[in-house]
């Protein structure tokens, strides 16, 4: 009864040996795709960084080229960040605690699709439709821009005098909806009456009037230009961790605040967003990464002028542009070559550092929901 | 509770600026998309639209014919001036003409006004004033346009199955026999039937060239245009609106099934759309085993220590690393790194020019594979995390090895993930271009990569591409103007692809999150 | 008799544990201790588990008694972050011996779990995944298998009709059943049962109990459960594990009704959790 029963048969033997080659396989397959991704950064150190340090590259050069096209960059960034992260973020906090559940599930895919709209597209548009428009029709730019936040802040007020049915008809959680018409019908009438402000307040000529008045030179592909299209590009990702961060923060802490006689919107500035901060941070700083790094819309919408000027109204060259133009032309080895790709290794550098800082935020941040028990 | 209550009731409730403000930039996010995927979508399909001719009288007498395209208000009179499209650039050495709006007298659509599309110079836009035998004598007689016109569209069927055959001959005939002679030199037989088929296609050559066109442009203008540079002819005003629908349709099938002309300006898109496809459909064969790989790697095999958490966020952060980046490392270390060395043991002979040891397909995919590795190892892995434990514990439990388990359980089940991943890095590669201006694409490829001569697949060659040919054909045109439209399509394209690649992502995860859910009970 | 000593550390000297002749064991566990990093699951532990009949492991929730039983079938091995010191033979032999393959093992102890985890395959796939792993089956001879099986599980009559069917179409019940036809198509010798009937209604868990019942004279049944009334009706012998510590060890019907150590009957009467 008690002989042994066989645990070590030969086909096992058999089935063991291939698992563990298998196994190995894996490991090995595994750790050297691994690897050829991480070499991307060794490999710009390894090409960059010895010329710098063993003198292949004078200082004084690197300085002269480098420093307008990072000046570009973060210049270009600057302005697609301030054009991003309020609409992203206030799109974030609408849809994380007023939207109703119905639109935003809607919502989220479609800014998902917006995020998957390729750059090439965006600059297009942005260098080669909406550069010239706003260049013959600076008046009525500046008019659309003006009003917008009034049209939002009058389209509030005058919600609350609105008869109780038509209210219920148009309730804040569809808001996001409801107030795109809205927005459609005001942006008409703003440029209808912007040439009539233009001759009112600038005599007729706002292009000449800035050039005369602020010294402002006007060129059609400009930073402004560039920030908008890239922050429409930033946006979506901008937005997708932010929403997150916030529908994340755990609901007995923004009911509690209510409890206490606070608004929904007092409750989410005092309570939800000192929360949610580090997750919004975090989006913050994918987007810059996204915004420094985006090479398509800024060279179809930028003008590319290696200048560095301070002014919104001038164009700049960013050094992913640089890159993508300069790169194929140049010798490998040469000092033109190291330059760039000391370029490249600092983009890569900056981006790397950003989206880790973003990483371990949002893990800290994950943490802590959990812990308050929130279900994030 | 009474309190709490009336607070409840005491409706709206003021939430105040912020509350309208956040609102509001969920609408202006959605007006922006919608309005810049209206725009593409408006200007991207009404290219293909026969849009009405018009015959415009000035004031001083002058005619012109042309399409309305914009108006603009004049910077200093006060008046308007209107930009028409007036083709004829053999005429008239351009194709715009801005007109004040207060100088046209009148404006009329003749229905025989007709808009021939060639292959030099662009688009004819006049009237057909007869079709002749090329050794017609100097003046034309006057002739019934109507009978012109009928003559035209039969003359251009044949025409059209002419350029048929003559590709099939080629195609079929010509260059195998040239493959032949050149692997055989003495093949007395197949220099024979080269002979025959090359003075065949002479033949039918000189037969399409032998009618030409009398035209005359509407300021009477006359000339001669030979009819097989005519690619096709159309009376856009006497068109019904059916009609013109099929003209549209033929249209769109004519961009996407044809190769550019005019220095991309005009023509279709067929080889940038196959050279797109192409690229990413290999990418997808390299990126899709490493990064399962990579991933199985990281979430099954690998010690779940502090390494393996790093090398996590590392992999998660290379996906926000930007493209651009990931186009240095292909360049420096495929194309002159192991491309050149390639060139050197390989292709020694036809070296100094380079084989692989220049952007093309192969490091082009590569390149892009090796940015979307990320894409793939993250959603695969999600995947896998979201398998529930004791499904593997039942494998084992049953005797199953650590392979077994993986190969019979955890991969089906991880396959929609992993589909989800390859999409979204199909999607995500099929519109990136910053990579590929320095790895391999072309602005004019005039070979597709793939043909009959062995190897069949051109791994060194340059190819097309969708993303690039709207970058390309935006900035380096020569008249963006004229391009404009074509562009707009091609950027439609391009979004279309990628909207129907992400939204079968989404509905994949959609499915793989509702059958995940049954089992976790 | 004397009702309990306890030594300064806390340990017991001389446990009233149950004592089956070498011979008689199917399970031969010696100085068993078990740590998830830093955290003791088991501390030397000492039991046999006798041959073809059903013990029962109960305790209360994070008592061990599931470490254990997955000790058994050495499923701790993908967690690297077990250490264990102590023997477990089974059969004579030491399931951690170099020349154990470890799935042959995990085939003779097979295990069903606390939920029901078919695959998510066909019903009859599922009874067939273990014996084409040992292949070596003609098509004719796995489909009696899986007869035989799926009939031993008492879940023949109920899906021979829709032997193709998704296994997830199944209810709760039958899936758990399923999941047991599928352990006994792979002619293990040991059953181990964690908490099978749990996620159960009570009509599933009568026929689970049936069923555990039925098999008791061909296999060794081993059984982890919170519900001491399971424990008394379908085992024979109950082990009461306390802190990763064995605390009593005997035939059922003597541990129920007549304990001998306070702790025991503290915990059977419900007095603790």
């Amino acid at each position: 009864m008690i002989d042994r029963l066989p645990l070590s048969l030969p086909r096992t033997r058999r089935r063991h040996l291939r698992d563990r080659l298998a196994t190995g396989l894996i490991a090995a397959g595994g750790i050297g795709v691994i690897l050829a991704v991480l070499a991307i950064g060794l490999f710009l150190a390894v090409e960059a960084v010895p010329a710098v340090l063993g003198g292949g590259l004078e200082i004084d050069r690197i300085r002269t080229t480098l420093t307008p096209i990072a000046w570009g960059t973060l210049k270009a960034a600057f302005w697609a960040l301030l054009f991003a992260i309020p609409l992203a973020l206030g799109a974030a906090m609408h849809s994380a605690l007023f939207m109703s559940p119905r639109l935003r599930a809607r919502l989220k895919p479609t800014l998902e699709l917006m995020e998957a709209l390729p750059g090439v597209v965006i600059g297009f548009v942005a260098g080669l439709v909406l550069a010239p428009w706003v260049e013959r029709h600076l008046a009525e730019t500046l008019a659309l821009l003006l009003m917008v936040l009034p049209a939002v802040l009058l389209a509030g007020a005058l919600w609350r005098w609105l008869p109780a049915g038509v209210r219920r008809g148009l309730p804040l959680s569809w808001a996001g909806l409801w107030l795109a018409p809205w927005l459609i019908a005001l942006g008409w009438a703003a440029v209808a009456v912007a040439p009539v402000m233009e001759s009112l307040l600038f005599g007729g000529d706002l292009r000449g009037w800035l050039d005369a008045e602020l010294g402002l030179h006007y060129a059609a592909r400009n930073a402004l230009i560039v920030g908008f299209a890239m922050g429409f590009a930033v946006l979506p990702s901008v937005y997708a961790l932010a929403e997150e961060a916030l529908a994340g923060v755990p609901g007995n802490l923004a009911e509690g605040a209510q409890a206490l006689g606070a608004t929904r919107w007092q409750a989410l500035w005092r309570v939800v967003l000192p929360a949610a901060l580090p997750g919004i941070f975090a989006a913050v700083m994918i987007g810059a990464g996204r915004a420094v790094g985006e090479t398509m819309i800024v060279l179809l919408a930028s003008g590319n002028s290696a200048l560095m000027s301070a002014s919104p109204l001038e164009g700049m060259r960013t050094m992913a542009a640089s890159i993508a133009i300069e790169l194929p032309e140049a010798t490998p080895g040469s000092a033109d070559y190291r330059l760039l790709l000391l370029a490249a290794l600092a983009l890569f550098v900056f981006t790397f550092l950003v989206n880790t800082l973003a990483e371990v935020v949002r893990t800290r941040l994950d943490r802590r929901y959990r812990r308050l028990g929130g279900s994030a | 509770m009474s309190l709490v209550e009336r607070l409840r009731r005491r409706r709206p409730v003021n939430e105040g600026a912020g509350a309208w403000l956040a609102a509001g930039s969920v609408a202006l996010s959605l007006l922006l998309l919608g309005g810049l995927l209206l725009l593409i979508a408006v200007r991207g399909l009404g290219h293909f639209w026969p849009a009405s001719v018009a015959l415009v009288e000035l004031d001083d007498g002058r005619q012109l014919a042309g399409r309305a395209v914009r108006e603009l208000p004049l910077p200093e009179s006060g008046g308007r001036e209107r930009l028409y499209f007036t083709g004829n650039r053999d005429l008239d050495g351009g194709v715009w003409e801005w007109l004040p709006v207060a100088e046209i007298a009148a404006q009329r659509y003749p229905g025989d006004l007709v808009v021939l599309e060639r292959q030099r110079w662009g688009d004819f836009i006049g009237r057909l004033v007869a079709v002749e035998p090329r050794e017609a004598e100097e003046t034309p007689r006057q002739s019934d346009p109507e009978a012109a016109w009928v003559q035209l569209q039969a003359r251009l069927a044949e025409l059209e199955t002419l350029r048929e055959a003559r590709e099939a001959l080629e195609r079929e005939t010509i260059r195998p026999l040239a493959r032949r002679l050149e692997a055989d030199p003495d093949d007395g037989e197949a220099r024979a039937a080269l002979a025959a088929a090359t003075a065949s296609i002479a033949r039918q050559t000189a037969a399409m060239s032998k009618t030409t066109l009398v035209l005359e442009s509407v300021s009477g203008d006359r000339f001669r245009q030979p009819l097989d540079a005519v690619l096709g002819a159309s009376r856009p005003n006497a068109m019904s609106p059916g009609e013109k629908l099929v003209a549209w349709t033929q249209g769109v099938w004519r961009f996407l099934s044809e190769g550019p002309r005019a220095a991309n300006s005009a023509g279709g898109v067929w080889p940038a759309i196959f050279g797109t496809v192409l690229m990413v459909m290999l990418m997808s064969l390299l990126v899709t085993p490493f990064g399962v790989l990579a991933a199985f790697y990281l979430n099954e095999v690998a010690h779940q220590g502090r390494l393996t958490r790093l090398v996590r966020i590392a992999v998660r952060n290379l996906a926000g690393v930007p493209s651009i980046v990931y186009g240095v490392f292909g360049l420096g270390v495929f194309v002159y790194g192991i491309g050149g060395t390639l060139d050197e043991w390989f292709f020694g002979d036809s070296l100094p020019s380079p084989t692989f040891g220049t952007g093309g397909l192969l490091w082009a995919s590569l390149t892009l594979a090796l940015l979307t590795l990320p894409v793939v190892i993250v959603a695969t892995e999600e995947g896998l995390a979201r398998i529930p434990d004791h499904q593997r514990e039942g494998a084992l439990a049953l005797g199953a090895t650590r392979l077994e388990m993986l190969t019979r359980v955890v991969l089906p089940m991880a396959v929609p993930a992993m589909l989800t991943g390859v999409i979204l890095a199909v999607a995500r590669a099929a519109g990136e271009v910053a990579p590929l201006m320095l790895v391999g694409v072309a602005k004019l490829a005039p070979q597709i990569p793939v043909d009959g001569d062995f190897p069949f697949l051109h791994l060194d060659r340059k190819f097309m591409h969708l993303g690039y040919h709207v970058y390309d054909t935006a900035f380096h045109g020569d008249d963006v103007q004229a391009a404009m439209p074509l562009v707009f399509a091609t950027a439609l394209l391009l979004v279309l692809v990628i909207l129907v690649l992400n939204l079968t992502a989404i509905f994949l995860r959609h499915h793989v999150g509702s059958r995940h859910a049954k089992t976790a009970h | 008799m004397p009702k309990r000593r306890i030594d300064g550390k806390g340990g017991m000297v001389n446990p009233p544990v149950i004592d089956f002749p070498l011979e008689a064991s199917c399970f031969d566990i010696a100085g068993l201790s078990l740590a998830y990093g830093d955290t003791q699951a088991l501390e030397a532990l000492t039991l046999r588990v006798p041959r073809h009949r059903v013990t029962a492991f109960i305790g209360p929730s994070g008592c061990g008694k599931s470490t254990l039983l997955r000790a058994l079938n050495r499923l701790h091995d993908l967690d690297e972050t077990v250490t264990q010191r102590g023997t477990i033979r089974f059969e004579g032999q030491d399931i951690h011996a170099r020349a154990v393959a470890v799935n042959e093992l995990r085939r003779q102890v097979g295990m069903v779990f606390q939920a029901p985890n078919p695959f998510p395959m066909s019903i009859y796939d599922n009874v067939a995944f273990g014996l084409r792993l040992q292949g070596g089956l003609t098509r004719r001879q796995r489909d009696d298998v899986v007869e035989w099986a799926l009939g031993a599980a008492a879940l023949w009559d109920e899906v021979k009709d829709r032997l193709s069917d998704s296994a997830w179409s199944l209810s709760g019940g039958q899936q758990q059943r399923l999941v047991i036809a599928r352990t006994l198509a792979v002619k293990p010798s040991v059953l181990l049962l964690d908490e099978p009937a749990s996620a159960l209604d009570p009509i599933s868990t009568l026929k689970i109990e049936d069923l555990i019942r039925s098999l008791k004279g061909q296999l060794t049944l081993v059984l982890v459960t919170h519900n001491m009334q399971q424990a008394a009706r379908v085992s024979d012998y109950t082990a009461f594990l306390q802190q990763g510590r064995l605390v009593e060890y005997a035939p059922t019907d003597t541990l129920f009704t007549n304990p001998r150590l306070a702790r025991t009957e503290n915990y059977i009467t419900g007095r603790i959790a």
